[in-house]
């Protein structure tokens, strides 16, 4: 069988996931039980400042005892050395803040699974250290940190600390987080229901129920449709006012969209775990694995920025999404108000009147 | 000064590193979901319906209240003379003094007869004129009681007019004013809302971020007591 890149990746990350959450088949594993690098981790700092603190004292003695003329390149060095420390624990801060993120709850597993290996390698997560071949230094001038080992592609993968910086300080992120969407979805239907006080702690409580108003009344009375509940039995249910509900709910449901736009990697993440495939957040947490739309997954490299397109399509799938969700349960197969019109009754078929065209009805099975 | 870590100095430092690495990106995250939902209020408020001025349609009904007074007339302002009555009665005189003037003539009456006739003839077309006169001095009088009956149906109806004109105008007013009262009070309490609404929503980001920051404080409080115990192998190497 053959994978492309975009699932390949989703397999390391959950390969990675699995090891990481405690898979049992590591206890099965001797040689990482016998590594003695394991949680140890890779001395990243040490290895970056070794032979620092001589080099620091062999340029400061030169330029102090005017052993280097007008001594720049010393001067540079001394600088870079002073500064190095701070920045390197401020890179690495920032860095390891970043890689949280594969810890947050609904992870995309779309995104770089090689930032999942890194941060397992930072973790010291068996399975992820110097005896499975993995690999990680920082290099100080330019500060760039360096992952090498199985799974990464290209010989492996460096992150600058500069570019790193840059991309944060424009508001972007290395990993895209899953944004949280039943609050929203819960928010934008109490705007229905009878009383607002039926959310509580952003769910909805066990009385919860869509208002009066948004069922359809004619002459005063509740419109019913009938559904049949087999053995040739129907009941009455109500019947929803869908203008009258669109009416409402539209405002809040475009508002809601825009602010999930408004950060577009999380848009991006929350379609592939939860929108395209109609995934609620319930069914996440039960799932052994985050859910994720497989192939027909948004590539984050291929589609951000999102196009007016994709735009659409991400609006399209929250709307159909709360639908399905968050409106269905209030609105289908309602049973009547009036307790007497709940009663479940006998299907009356409708014949022709004529026993002959109902024989042939019934032959037809128009008619039972 | 010696830059090398080891053991469990450099095992805290990483922990340093990781928690205040992660407690800033709570921060910035916390920033970016403030940002967020100032672009859902914004949304909100850029697309919800615009305050209605209950009263903006109110028209002034004045110009529905026609004056009728261009359609008021005298009804006795041209009452002819009934002449004809007149004419007869001078043409039947006339006759009768004729038959009479034949009389006289076939009974050979004298020159007295002809006088009396003279007078009698006299007196018919005076009694016409006066007749004519009479009727006249009445219609006249008709005329300037219809006129006076009409200016005070005139003045009555533009009286009328000037009251609806004032009555609808002032009702105008009042609508008008209570309109921009209403529509001031509700540009107020949207306004106050959305104020205490954003309000509130920064104020709990704040407090995430807030939080966020004193995480991220303590991480590397403890990263630097972890740096301190090094700082004691310093200048080793």
């Amino acid at each position: 069988m053959e994978y492309n890149e975009a699932e390949i990746n989703r397999l390391k990350n959950l390969n990675v996931k699995k090891i990481t959450n405690g898979s049992n088949g590591l206890a099965f594993q001797s040689d990482i039980l016998a590594d003695p690098n394991i949680a140890k981790g890779f001395g990243v700092l040490n290895k970056a400042f070794e032979g620092t603190a001589q080099e620091f004292a062999q340029a400061q003695l030169a330029i102090n005892k005017g052993l280097c003329g007008d001594c720049i390149e010393e001067q540079k060095r001394v600088q870079m050395l002073q500064q190095a420390p701070g920045a390197a624990t401020e890179f690495l801060e920032e860095l390891t803040g970043e890689l949280s993120v594969i810890d947050s709850e609904n992870f995309d597993v779309n995104n770089n699974a090689e930032y999942a290996i890194l941060k397992a390698m930072i973790d010291g997560q068996a399975g992820f250290t110097a005896a499975q071949g993995f690999k990680l230094d920082l290099d100080l001038n330019p500060m760039v940190l360096k992952a090498s080992g199985p799974g990464f592609k290209n010989g492996g993968l460096e992150i600058a600390a500069d570019a790193l910086k840059s991309i944060i300080k424009s508001g972007g992120a290395m990993l895209a987080e899953t944004p949280k969407v039943q609050p929203e979805m819960v928010d934008i239907t109490s705007k229905l229901l009878e009383d607002q006080s039926m959310v509580q702690n952003e769910n909805f409580s066990d009385d919860a129920k869509i208002s009066e108003q948004f069922f359809v009344k004619e002459d005063g009375k509740f419109k019913y449709e009938q559904i049949e509940v087999g053995e040739g039995k129907a009941r009455n249910v109500l019947v929803p006012d869908m203008e009258r509900i669109e009416a409402k709910a539209k405002p809040f449901l475009n508002a809601s969209i825009a602010m999930m736009l408004e950060d577009e990697e999380s848009a991006v993440a929350l379609y592939n775990t939860m929108l395209k495939d109609n995934v609620t957040e319930d069914e996440q947490l039960q799932s052994d694995e985050t859910k994720n739309a497989g192939n027909d997954s948004w590539v984050y490299r291929d589609v951000l920025p999102l196009s007016k397109e994709n735009k659409k399509i991400f609006a399209d799938s929250y709307k159909r999404y709360w639908n399905k969700n968050y409106l269905e349960p209030f609105v289908k197969n309602q049973l009547p108000k009036n307790p007497a019109d709940q009663e479940i009754f006998e299907i009356t078929e409708k014949t022709s009147g004529d026993p002959m065209v109902d024989s042939l009805l019934k032959e037809y099975g128009v008619i039972k | 000064m010696s830059f090398l870590l080891a053991g469990s100095a450099a095992m805290s430092i990483a922990g340093g590193l990781f928690g205040s690495g992660k407690a800033k990106r709570a921060a910035r995250r916390a920033a970016k979901q403030a940002k967020a939902l100032k672009a859902k209020l914004n949304h909100l408020e850029n697309n919800r319906q615009a305050i209605i001025n209950p009263y903006d349609n109110v028209t002034n009904l004045a110009g529905l209240a026609s004056d009728l007074s261009n359609q008021l007339s005298n009804p006795f302002a041209n009452l002819g003379v009934a002449t004809q009555a007149a004419e007869m009665k001078i043409e039947q005189a006339d006759i009768s003094l004729a038959n009479t003037l034949d009389t006289l003539r076939a009974t050979g009456a004298g020159a007295g007869g002809a006088t009396a006739l003279a007078q009698a003839a006299l007196q018919s077309k005076k009694e016409v004129a006066a007749s004519i006169e009479t009727q006249e001095a009445d219609n006249e009088k008709q005329r300037a009681q219809g006129e006076q009956v009409l200016q005070e149906k005139k003045m009555a109806e533009q009286q009328r007019m000037q009251k609806v004109a004032m009555d609808s105008a002032a009702r105008q007013e009042d609508a008008m004013s209570k309109g921009r009262a209403y529509e001031f009070e509700a540009n107020e309490n949207r306004e106050q809302s959305r104020i205490n609404r954003t309000a509130a929503q920064l104020q709990n980001m704040q407090n995430q971020a807030s939080q966020a920051r004193r995480d991220q404080t303590s991480a590397i409080t403890g990263m630097f007591g972890s740096l301190a115990s090094i700082g004691a192998s310093a200048y080793d190497g």
